[in-house]
């Protein structure tokens, strides 16, 4: 290759959902951008559950979605069972979810990357960084390669130091049938960074044709089915049903019987697990007292008989995983076509990283991912969006993008990563998130597209199908909290209010049980014509009026926090006025604002005030 | 944070006499902690002497033997009224216990009974928020639980300005310590 040929503005690192990500979005923010990936033909695969989507993770798909992203489009010609996950709550915690077609989802994603302008597709494998004093310039391949360029996002996912426990089995590896990156782990030690271990699991792959499912209850795909994208209008893939099983005692005494054999009871691993995401080992011991836990049977395609087992990970040795799974009802002649096992691997602490994603310490570099203390593809995609949008916009010299907790979860995240760090691998939960009732799926594309059109980042498509949704919306929102009525004129109206003499806004009305936006026909005939998507945004805001006025409230005391930046230089060392460990803490995550300082840990109100002081001193002293 | 509390922890000196300025002055500051502290923790190992420590600890504090491990038996002398715990970092036995004995303890120090008096005016408003807010969140619960919700954040987070911090973390731990999420 010419010197030219290996040059480039962005290169991206690895080939799962925060490079995939990563590498579309420098893309279409302009970059010339490579993806580096030790197989071609392993881009975009799930190595986990097929699954995308769930309470809080189908947020951050349409997150990413309404930031012209791709997971939510290829998630909607690739799912083969959606559900709208708590239906029966509010708009706020409810999550779309589909299993996906693993075959269908890998080709889709491989065919949108070779198709995306800017992008070239390289297969390799980075053997380490090439820095210029700090700064990281190119990477280096296996082969002998050198690639340059401005910036590098590396997403290696459970790649570093990675290595696969079942039973006595110990194999140093990335996933299943690849080899791990010890070389970037080694430049990642070399560059000072703390790093830490974790451990996830994955359960055996059953096949399907092995499996009584005429004994099983089998639970059916929404009859509806909601598309991830605001781009899709409708799902043409075929929907499929899961079955539904569940542990037995014997299951429990055959798993409690040969603990020892499990990485964690073992003592063989020192990293961490989740605690919302326990192998069946861990259900067992921790959970001693139920004598019953359920199983969902997931397949993983429509013309594929492997069937993930969703909620018994496990590790221990093949011999034992024969025998308890026969012990579950629709299992008992069951054949595994690949057994479960737990992986353990390096990340980095992602306090290391500024809430830009790229690395304090090399800057360049961006992380993404696994590789930052996070667990699931949602996480991973939404992460490596952010980090490929930033990448590209340092290699053309523009102003870094961070997105703020009021303003989207995949700000929440990024915040909690780089303020907090983690002790677990991380995921996204409704519950992080303040902000929630105004941050919620259905209207993320009227919290982020915008900004995605500004950035230059949304494609003419996106930008085509959002403009005119968000005039009508607009007008009917801004019509319906500034048009009010007296008690009497709603009476008229036929919506019946206490004659308080009142002046009540539509918003307010629409609140009160039984009210239909129709009812207000008579006073703006054109209603009749307002869009099925616009009722449900103006229905779920009345529904949330109160609590949404409180929230921006809230956001506002945020946002003059978030004003406040502290200076990159800060001396926390000689802050006599703090303690010790205050100021050891700030010194580590250097917070870029106040309000970020705030949510550090034992950063206390007396601290901030002092710290407040301390700057504002300075700044006139300056 | 132990059990939900804020706590300071505080890792001094070895307490031994020094001629080394710099030493002596961090054994003096350790003793001022100790004295100052609510709870003093003592850690020995087997064949450790009692020590200068042993007039600094006080009924009620506790005293880790560690490194169990070795199965020795030669522990220093303990002054009376001490608990009593065994741990082996190395073999990871005897820290949950130890987290545990310490969340009952803060729980008994600081909570029933012997309730921290409510001293200012803003401790006061604090309450009367919260209050509103658990009585608000009573009224959603019949409308939307994620307002019921939301109302709960505001009244944790209206207490959590006089007690020190309660986190997501928190509410997590609690949540998946009886309970599997399927999906």
């Amino acid at each position: 290759m010419s010197p030219a040929m290996n040059t480039f503005d962005v290169i991206v690192i690895g080939g799962g959902h925060a490079g995939c990500e990563a590498a579309a979005a420098s893309a279409r923010a302009g970059a010339r951008t490579v993806l580096l990936t030790q197989r071609l033909d392993t881009i975009g695969e799930m190595s986990c559950n097929p699954a995308i989507g769930g309470l809080g993770k189908g947020h951050l798909v349409r997150e990413i979605d309404a930031m012209d992203g791709i997971m939510g489009r290829l998630a909607d010609v690739s799912g083969i069972q959606f559900r709208m996950l708590n239906r029966s709550k509010g708009a706020a915690v409810q999550g779309p979810r589909s299993q996906i077609d693993r075959r269908l989802y890998r080709e889709a994603m491989q065919a949108e990357l070779a198709a995306t302008a800017n992008l070239t597709l390289m297969a390799g494998t980075a053997a380490r960084l090439i820095v210029d004093g700090t700064r990281v310039v190119g990477i280096g391949t296996e082969a002998g390669e050198s690639l340059r360029a401005a910036a590098v996002v590396l997403t290696t996912g459970t790649f570093l130091n990675g290595i696969i426990h079942r039973g006595d089995l110990r194999i140093p590896a990335g996933r299943h049938g690849e080899a791990p990156s010890t070389g970037l782990a080694a430049d990642l030690h070399a560059a000072g960074l703390a790093l830490g271990r974790l451990k996830t699991g994955t359960p055996a792959r059953l096949d399907g044709r092995t499996i009584a499912w005429d004994r099983l209850e089998m639970q059916a795909a929404d009859a509806q089915p909601v598309p991830f994208s605001f781009l899709t209008d409708r799902i043409t893939v075929p929907q499929i049903a899961c079955g539904i099983t569940h542990t037995t005692e014997e299951t429990h005494r055959i798993i409690a019987g040969n603990l020892g054999e499990s990485a964690v009871y073992g003592g063989h691993l020192s990293g961490r697990g989740p605690r919302y995401c326990p192998s069946i080992e861990d259900k067992v011991v921790r959970f001693a007292d139920k004598t019953s836990h359920q199983i969902f049977l997931e397949p993983e395609g429509l013309d594929d008989p492997t069937v993930y087992p969703n909620g018994i990970s496990t590790s221990v040795s093949e011999a034992t995983q024969d025998a308890f799974l026969r012990t579950i009802p629709g299992l008992e002649a069951v054949e595994v076509i690949r057994y479960g096992y737990a992986i353990e691997y390096d990340y980095v602490d992602p306090r290391e990283l500024l809430p830009t994603l790229e690395v304090k310490a090399r800057p360049g570099l961006y992380l993404a991912g696994q590789i930052n203390g996070t667990t699931g593809y949602e996480e991973a995609a939404a992460q490596g969006l952010m980090a490929g949008l930033n990448a590209a916009r340092a290699a053309g010299g523009q102003d870094a993008v961070i997105l703020r907790r009021d303003q989207a979860y995949i700000g929440v995240m990024i915040d909690d990563l780089v303020t907090r760090g983690v002790t677990e691998p991380y995921r996204m939960f409704t519950s992080r998130a303040e902000y929630r009732l105004s941050l919620r799926a259905d209207n993320a594309d009227r919290r982020l597209t915008p900004l995605a059109i500004e950035l230059g980042l949304a494609g003419a498509d996106r930008t085509r199908a959002f403009t005119p949704k968000q005039a009508e919306l607009d007008d009917v929102l801004t019509w319906a909290n500034e048009t009010r009525f007296t008690p009497g004129e709603a009476k008229a109206l036929g919506i019946h209010v206490n004659a308080d003499g009142q002046r009540r806004s539509v918003r307010d009305l629409l609140a009160h049980a039984g009210v239909t936006l129709d009812q207000f026909l008579p006073v703006r005939p054109d209603l009749a014509d307002v869009s099925p998507v616009v009722r449900e945004q103006l229905a779920i805001e009345a529904l949330y009026a109160g609590y949404l006025d409180r929230q921006s409230a809230d956001a506002e005391a945020l946002r003059r926090e978030e004003d406040l930046r502290l200076p990159a230089d800060l001396d926390y060392g000689a802050m006599g006025s703090l303690s010790t460990e205050v100021r050891e803490k700030l010194a580590k995550v250097r917070p870029l604002t106040l309000g970020q300082a705030s949510r550090i840990e034992g950063v206390t109100p007396g601290a901030l005030t002092a710290l407040l002081a301390h700057v504002k001193k300075n700044r006139v002293a300056a | 944070m132990i059990g939900g509390y804020a706590v300071t922890l505080s890792d001094t000196a070895g307490l031994r006499d020094s001629d080394d300025p710099v030493e002596a002055e961090g054994v003096r500051r350790a003793r001022a902690r100790a004295e100052v502290a609510d709870l003093r923790l003592w850690v020995v190992a087997p064949g450790d002497p009692v020590g200068p420590a042993g007039a600094l600890v006080r009924p009620g504090d506790l005293c880790i033997r560690t490194k169990v491990d070795l199965n020795r038996a030669d522990w220093p002398d303990m002054p009376e009224g001490l608990v009593t715990l065994t741990v082996s970092p190395t073999a990871g036995e005897g820290l949950e216990a130890l987290t545990d004995w310490l969340s009952d303890r803060l729980a008994a120090d600081l909570s029933g009974g012997d309730f921290p008096a409510l001293t200012r005016e803003r401790h006061r408003l604090r309450l009367e928020e919260a209050l509103t807010s658990v009585r608000g969140g009573r009224q959603a619960l019949a409308v939307a639980p994620e307002l019921a919700g939301e109302d709960l954040r505001r009244a944790a987070a209206s207490l959590s300005r006089i007690t020190g911090e309660i986190g997501v973390e928190d509410v997590l731990g609690e949540v998946f310590a009886s309970f599997c999420i399927g999906k």
